[in-house]
C-alpha cells in the first residue's frame, strides 16, 4: 500500500527545507515523488483528489509554517483544503487513501525526515493490519 | 520550432553515486511521449560553448547540479540557443533525485519520472516576450510627520518627484521629538525644508481620492484634478498614543506637550510603565529624557514603577544610571493596584522578587503611556492601501522574507515610526533604507512580469471578486465595465492562491495551468 | 564610467547584506572575510521554529549566502584580512593578505567526497556553500586522492594584494563573551555547562540536548550589564534567543523542565505580547542571577542563586546549563580602528562611520555588529541603511 507518496511542496520554505534535508544526507525511501508549486496556497481539492485517484497512496502537502510563507497565509490556505479533502475521504468511506498537511521551516533537515518516513510507517502499518 | 523536447542532463561523474547510464534512461525515455530526444553531456560546467552546439530549434528542459546555475551555464544556454522564457525550463536534478535515493533503479526511475512530470509543464508552455514595465518615477508619501518628512527630504537628493500627503498637524514626531525635547525647534526645521524644497509638492489629506493599482504603480486624484500617477507609495505616518487607560492619568503625549510648554510640573509624579503591554525602550529612553528634565525644572518626587528594566540599546544602560543620580525612584513591581477615586490615586503593589509590599499614596500626577498605534485616518489611509496590519498596531506582515519596508502590497512601502517603535536616530536609518528598498523596485530597466501570472478567462469569471479579496498582495483589480477581475502583472507574484480558491476555475497561472499540472503530477 | 569598487570587510549576515545590495546596484563587489566560508557567526546557528515561525532570522542568513552564491556579482575573498591602508586625496588603496585554501572553489564540483575520505572531520561546508578545511586537519592529503577533479592541493600560500578602491564598509561583527574567563559560570570545568553560542550549534545539527535531559537552565546576562563580571552594556540578543531556545526545547522534550535565571527581559519584535504569554507557561521565571554553578557527585552543574522570597541561598542541579553569553566587540576591532583612523566607544565597539552625511568625507563605513549588538534582522536592516549611504557618497545615480 505504501507504494507511492506525493509531496507537494512550495518553491520557497518547503523547498529550502528538502534542500537541507538532502544535504544533511538523508534520504527518502523511493516511494516519495516530490513536486514544486509557487506556494501550497495554489493546491485545490481536485488536485489532491485526482492524484489520489491517479495511483498516489498518499498526498503530502508540504508548506511553510505559520508566519512564515512568503506570500502570508497560502499555508493555512492549504490546510483548509487539505482538510476538507480528509473529511470527504472520511465521509465517502476511503480507505487506504490519504492526504496530511506538513509545514516545515526553511533549515530544518532531520525533523522534516522524520515526519516525512513517519507516514511511510504509518501505511505500512495500516497494510500489516489487514 | 519542433514539438517534442529536448531533455539535456548532465552526467554527474562528480556524482557521489556514479554516472548516469544513457542507455537504459534513452530506452526508457523512448517511450515517452513528451521527451523525443536525450541528451548527456559529461561534466556541463566544462566548455560548456561546445556542448552547447548540440541543441537547437526545440524546447529543452536541463538538469543539472546547482554549480551549473551559478557558473552561469543555463543563462548562457539561453542565449546561444535563442530560447525564450517559456522555452526552456531547468531542474535540479542533483540534490532532488540523485542525493535523496540511494539506488540506481531508484534513481533512475525518478528520474524519468521527473523528466516526463516536468516535460509535460514545457510542452504546454507558451514563450514568453514580456517587456519590462518601467514604473512611473514619482513617489507618494503619506505622512507629514517627522517620518514622512525625514523620507521626503532623503527623497529629495533622488532624480524622483515627490508629492508629499499631509497627515497630521501639527506634525508628529516619535516620542518627546514633537515637543522639542530632545531637539528644540527640529521638526519647524524638517518642515521648513521640505516645504521649500523644489523637489517636493504637498498636499493636503483632506483632498486625497481613493488609490488604484495600475500597471505602473498607482494612481490616485487630488480635489478635483487630473489622476496623479507613481510608481510607488511610501507610507510614513507617526504613531498616535491612545489615552492613558485611567481616567486622571496622563498620557506621555499629553506630559511631552506640557514639560514642552514649559508648564509647571510639581509634587509627587508616578509614571508607571509596563500595564498593558510591555514598554518598549525606545519609549523608555524618551520617558528617562523627560524625567530628567523635570528633575532639573522643579526638583519634583518622581517614580518610576515597571516591571522590566529595558536596556537593549546602546546609551540606555547610561541614561538609567544617571537618572537614578539625580534622585529619580525606581521599584520593580508585581500585582499593581490603581485606586482612582475622581482623580486621586492610591496605588499598591508587590516587590516581585521577595513580596514585599509598597504603597504610593496620593501622588499629584500619575503618568501611563498609552498603547501606541495608527490614528484613524492613517489606519483606514492603510486599508485603501491594502496593507495587512497584524494586531492593527503594526504595518507589515510578520514574515520574515521581506526587505526591510515592505509591505505586502508590492510599490507600497513602510517606512519610520509606522513600523514600529523607533527613536529618532532610528527613523533617519529608517528613511535612508526606504529609499534603498525602493531602488530595489523601481530600476531603470524596469519590473519584468514573474512567468507564472495569474490570467483570468473573462468567459467564466462571475465577478464574485474573491481573487480580489483573497490576493494577498492586491494584484487583482476590478474591472467594473466589463465585470471580471483583472491582475495587475506588476504586482502578481505568481503564487496561485487566486487560482486556488475561484469557485468558477476561471483563473489558471501562465504557464502552470490546472491541467498540465494535473498531467504532469501523473506523470511522476 | 568606471564602476566604483567598494570593499567590504565580514562576510557575515551584515556583510553579505551591504555586498549583495551594492553588486545588485552595479557596483563592483570585493567581500574579505577572515574564515574560510561565508556566512560569521550566525550561519552556524539552528532555527527554532516550533509550530510557528518565531523569526529567529536564522534562515535570513541562508537565505543571503544563496543569494551571494547565486545571483551576486561579488568577489569573494576568503581567508583574507586587511593588512594595510592609505587614502590620499581621493583615492583608497587597501592591501589584502591572503591564505589559500586547500580547496580550490573555482573546480570543486560539491560532490562531498572529500568530506567522506576525512579522517579528522576536517572538511566542512556551509549549507549551500562548497566545502572547506577547518583546523582539524593533520594535512594526512586523503581528501586529495579522493577528490575526482583534483580540486584539493595542500599548499598554503600567502599572498598579498593592493587594491584601489572607491569604499570601504567595515562589517567585522562581533567577539562572543567568553564565560571562561570567570570560574564562577563553571564554564569549561564541566561539560555540561554550555554557552548560548554553543546551543546555537547544537540547534544547527538538531541535536539540541543529550538524550535523558530532564532539566535545563538559561542563565541570562551573562557577561552583559555588569562591569564587574563582563561588559556593561545590553547586548541586545540573549533574551530573544534564550527565549526562543526554551520555546524549542519544550516543543522537542514537553517534559522538560526549564528555570529560567534572569535580571530584566528585553521586549523583541512585534509580537512580543503574544510571545511572552505563551513563554510564560512553559518556562519557570527565576528574577535573580546566579552567584555562582559548581559540579556535584554525579557531575551535574548545580546552580547556587539567591532566592529573595525565602530570603535564603538555594541550590539546583540541572541536566545541562545554557549560559547566555553576550555580545562583546570584535576580536579585530582595535586594529581594524587603528587601520582605518576610526573610534572606540566605550564598550569598544567602532564608532560609527559614514553613516551621517552624504557630503564628502571619510569613505568608510561601518554596519552590522561591529558598532552595537544586534540581532539578525536588525543587521539586515542596517545593511539597507548603510547600502544607501555609501551610494550617495558614491554617487551612484538610479
Amino acid at each position: 500500500m505504501s507504494d507511492s507518496i506525493l509531496i507537494v511542496h512550495c518553491a520557497e520554505g518547503a523547498k529550502k527545507a528538502l534542500a537541507r534535508m538532502t544535504e544533511e544526507g538523508h534520504e527518502l525511501p523511493p516511494q516519495f515523488k516530490t513536486f514544486e508549486l509557487p506556494c501550497t496556497g495554489s493546491v485545490n481539492e481536485v488536485l489532491l483528489m485526482e492524484n489520489l485517484q491517479n495511483g498516489a497512496n498518499g498526498v503530502v502537502v508540504l508548506g511553510c509554517r505559520r508566519e512564515n510563507c512568503k506570500h502570508l497565509d497560502g499555508n493555512l490556505k492549504a490546510e483548509r483544503k487539505v482538510a476538507r479533502v480528509k473529511r470527504l475521504l472520511s465521509e465517502a468511506g476511503v480507505e487506504g487513501k490519504f492526504v496530511e498537511m506538513v509545514y516545515a521551516a526553511p533549515d530544518e533537515g532531520k525533523r522534516l525526515h522524520e515526519t516525512l518516513l513517519g507516514y511511510l510507517r504509518a501505511g505500512e502499518a495500516e497494510d500489516k493490519s489487514k | 520550432m519542433s514539438d517534442s523536447i529536448v531533455a539535456v542532463l548532465c552526467d554527474q561523474q562528480c556524482s557521489s553515486k556514479g554516472p548516469l547510464q544513457k542507455t537504459s534512461l534513452t530506452k526508457r525515455l523512448s517511450q515517452s511521449s513528451t521527451i523525443g530526444k536525450l541528451i548527456l553531456l559529461d561534466k556541463a560546467c566544462q566548455d560548456p560553448e561546445k556542448k552547447l552546439k548540440k541543441v537547437t530549434g526545440r524546447k529543452v528542459l536541463f538538469g543539472g547540479c546547482p554549480y551549473l546555475e551559478e557558473s552561469g551555464f543555463y543563462s548562457l544556454a539561453a542565449e546561444s540557443l535563442g530560447l525564450d522564457p517559456g522555452e526552456m525550463l531547468v531542474t535540479d536534478v542533483k540534490s532532488s533525485i540523485l542525493d535523496l535515493y540511494d539506488n540506481s533503479e531508484t534513481i533512475e526511475e525518478n528520474l524519468i519520472g521527473r523528466l516526463e512530470s516536468l516535460g509535460r509543464l514545457l510542452a504546454d508552455s507558451a514563450p514568453l516576450k514580456d517587456r519590462p514595465v518601467k514604473l512611473k518615477r514619482n513617489v507618494l508619501i503619506f505622512g507629514s510627520g517627522y517620518s514622512g518628512l525625514k523620507t521626503a527630504l532623503e527623497l529629495s537628493g533622488e532624480k524622483l518627484s515627490v508629492d508629499l500627503v499631509e497627515t497630521e498637524e501639527p506634525p508628529l514626531a516619535p516620542g518627546c521629538l514633537a515637543a522639542g525635547l530632545g531637539s528644540p525647534g527640529l521638526i519647524e526645521e524638517l518642515t521648513e525644508r521640505v516645504r521649500t524644497s523644489e523637489h517636493v509638492a504637498v498636499f493636503p489629506q483632506t483632498q486625497m481620492g481613493p488609490i488604484r493599482s495600475v500597471e505602473k504603480g498607482f494612481t490616485v486624484s487630488f480635489g478635483r484634478g487630473e489622476p496623479r500617477e507613481y510608481g510607488a507609495v511610501i507610507f510614513a505616518p507617526e504613531r498616535t498614543e491612545a489615552p492613558a487607560e485611567q481616567i486622571g492619568a496622563w498620557n506621555l503625549t499629553r506630559l511631552y506637550e506640557w514639560i514642552g510648554e514649559r508648564r509647571p510640573i510639581k509634587g509627587r509624579i508616578v509614571f508607571v510603565l509596563d500595564r498593558s503591554s510591555e514598554t518598549p525602550p525606545e519609549v523608555t529612553q524618551d520617558i528617562l529624557t523627560a524625567a530628567k528634565v523635570i528633575k532639573e525644572r522643579s526638583h519634583a518626587e518622581i517614580w518610576i514603577l515597571l516591571k522590566h528594566i529595558r536596556v537593549a540599546l546602546p546609551g540606555l544602560q547610561e541614561l538609567y544610571d544617571s537618572t537614578r543620580e539625580m534622585g529619580v525612584i525606581f521599584v520593580k513591581y508585581r500585582n499593581l493596584r490603581l485606586h482612582n477615586e475622581f482623580g486621586d490615586f492610591q496605588i499598591a503593589g508587590e516587590d516581585p522578587q521577595s513580596g514585599a509590599p509598597f504603597r504610593i499614596d496620593n501622588p499629584d500626577r500619575v503618568i501611563i503611556p498609552g498603547t501606541s498605534g495608527l490614528s484613524a485616518s492613517a489606519a483606514s489611509a492603510a486599508e485603501t492601501l491594502g496593507l495587512r496590519l497584524p494586531g492593527g498596531r503594526y504595518t507589515q506582515p510578520y514574515s520574515l522574507w521581506r526587505l526591510a519596508n515592505e509591505s505586502n502590497h508590492p510599490g507600497v512601502l513602510v517606512c519610520g515610526s509606522a513600523r514600529g517603535n523607533m527613536d529618532a536616530e532610528g527613523v533617519a536609518a529608517d528613511a535612508a533604507s526606504v529609499v534603498q528598498t525602493l531602488r530595489a523596485r523601481m530600476v531603470p530597466e524596469g519590473i519584468t512580469p514573474v512567468e507564472h501570472i495569474a490570467s483570468v478567462d473573462a468567459d467564466r469569471c462571475v465577478f464574485c471578486l474573491t481573487c480580489v479579496r483573497v490576493c494577498p498582495y492586491h494584484a487583482m483589480e476590478k474591472n467594473i465595465e466589463e465585470r471580471v477581475a483583472q491582475p495587475v502583472t506588476t504586482a502578481c507574484q505568481g503564487c496561485g492562491i487566486c487560482a486556488a480558491e475561484c469557485p468558477a476555475e476561471a483563473i489558471d497561472m501562465r504557464n502552470l495551468s490546472r491541467e498540465s499540472v494535473l498531467a504532469a503530477m501523473q506523470a511522476l | 564610467m568606471a564602476s566604483r569598487k567598494v570593499c567590504v570587510i565580514g562576510a557575515g549576515i551584515s556583510g553579505i547584506s551591504v555586498a549583495n545590495d551594492l553588486s545588485r546596484a552595479g557596483i563592483d563587489v570585493l567581500l574579505v572575510d577572515k574564515n574560510p566560508y561565508p556566512g560569521g557567526q550566525s550561519v552556524f546557528y539552528g532555527c527554532k521554529a516550533t509550530d510557528e515561525c518565531v523569526r529567529c532570522g536564522v534562515c535570513l542568513v541562508r537565505e543571503a549566502v544563496a543569494t551571494l552564491k547565486n545571483q551576486s556579482t561579488a568577489r569573494c575573498h576568503f581567508s583574507s584580512r586587511p593588512v594595510g591602508y592609505r587614502a590620499s586625496g581621493g583615492s583608497m588603496e587597501l592591501d589584502i593578505q591572503t591564505t589559500a585554501n586547500p580547496i580550490d572553489w573555482q573546480a570543486c564540483v560539491e560532490c562531498g567526497r572529500c568530506q567522506e575520505a576525512c579522517p579528522e572531520q576536517a572538511i566542512q561546508r556551509v549549507p549551500g556553500w562548497k566545502y572547506f578545511v577547518n583546523q582539524n586537519c593533520t594535512a594526512c592529503g586523503k581528501c586529495v586522492d579522493a577528490c575526482p577533479v583534483g580540486a584539493i592541493s595542500l599548499e598554503r600560500s600567502t599572498e598579498t594584494k593592493t587594491m584601489q578602491v572607491d569604499g570601504i564598509v567595515l562589517a567585522a561583527g562581533f567577539e562572543p563573551f567568553d564565560p571562561g574567563i570567570n570560574r564562577k559560570w563553571g564554564f569549561g570545568a564541566n561539560p555540561r555547562v554550555v554557552t548560548g553560542s554553543q546551543m546555537e550549534n547544537l540547534f544547527f545539527q538538531e541535536k539540541y540536548l543529550p538524550r535523558e535531559a530532564q532539566s535545563v537552565a538559561f542563565v541570562q546576562c551573562v557577561g552583559s550589564r555588569s562591569l564587574m563580571e563582563g561588559e556593561k552594556h545590553c547586548s541586545r540578543v540573549c533574551c530573544a534567543y534564550a527565549l526562543r531556545m526554551a520555546g524549542r526545547l519544550k516543543e522537542e522534550y514537553p517534559d522538560l523542565d526549564i528555570d529560567f535565571y534572569y535580571m530584566d527581559i528585553q521586549r523583541f519584535g512585534k509580537n512580543f505580547e503574544e510571545f511572552w504569554k505563551q513563554m510564560q507557561g512553559k518556562i519557570n521565571l527565576i528574577a535573580s542571577n546566579p552567584i555562582s554553578i559548581r559540579t556535584d557527585k554525579q557531575g551535574l552543574p548545580v546552580v547556587r542563586y539567591e532566592s529573595l522570597p525565602e530570603l535564603a541561598c538555594r541550590e539546583q542541579p540541572y541536566d545541562v546549563v545554557v549560559l547566555s553569553n553576550g555580545i562583546t566587540p570584535a576580536a579585530e576591532s582595535e586594529s581594524l580602528a587603528d587601520l582605518f583612523s576610526l573610534d572606540l566607544d566605550a564598550a569598544g565597539f567602532i564608532r560609527p562611520a559614514g553613516n551621517g552625511s552624504s557630503v564628502t568625507g571619510s569613505r568608510v563605513f561601518t554596519a552590522g555588529a561591529c558598532k552595537r549588538p544586534m540581532r539578525i534582522d536588525d543587521c539586515v536592516e542596517d545593511a539597507a541603511t548603510v547600502t544607501r549611504r555609501v551610494m550617495q557618497n558614491l554617487g551612484v545615480q538610479p
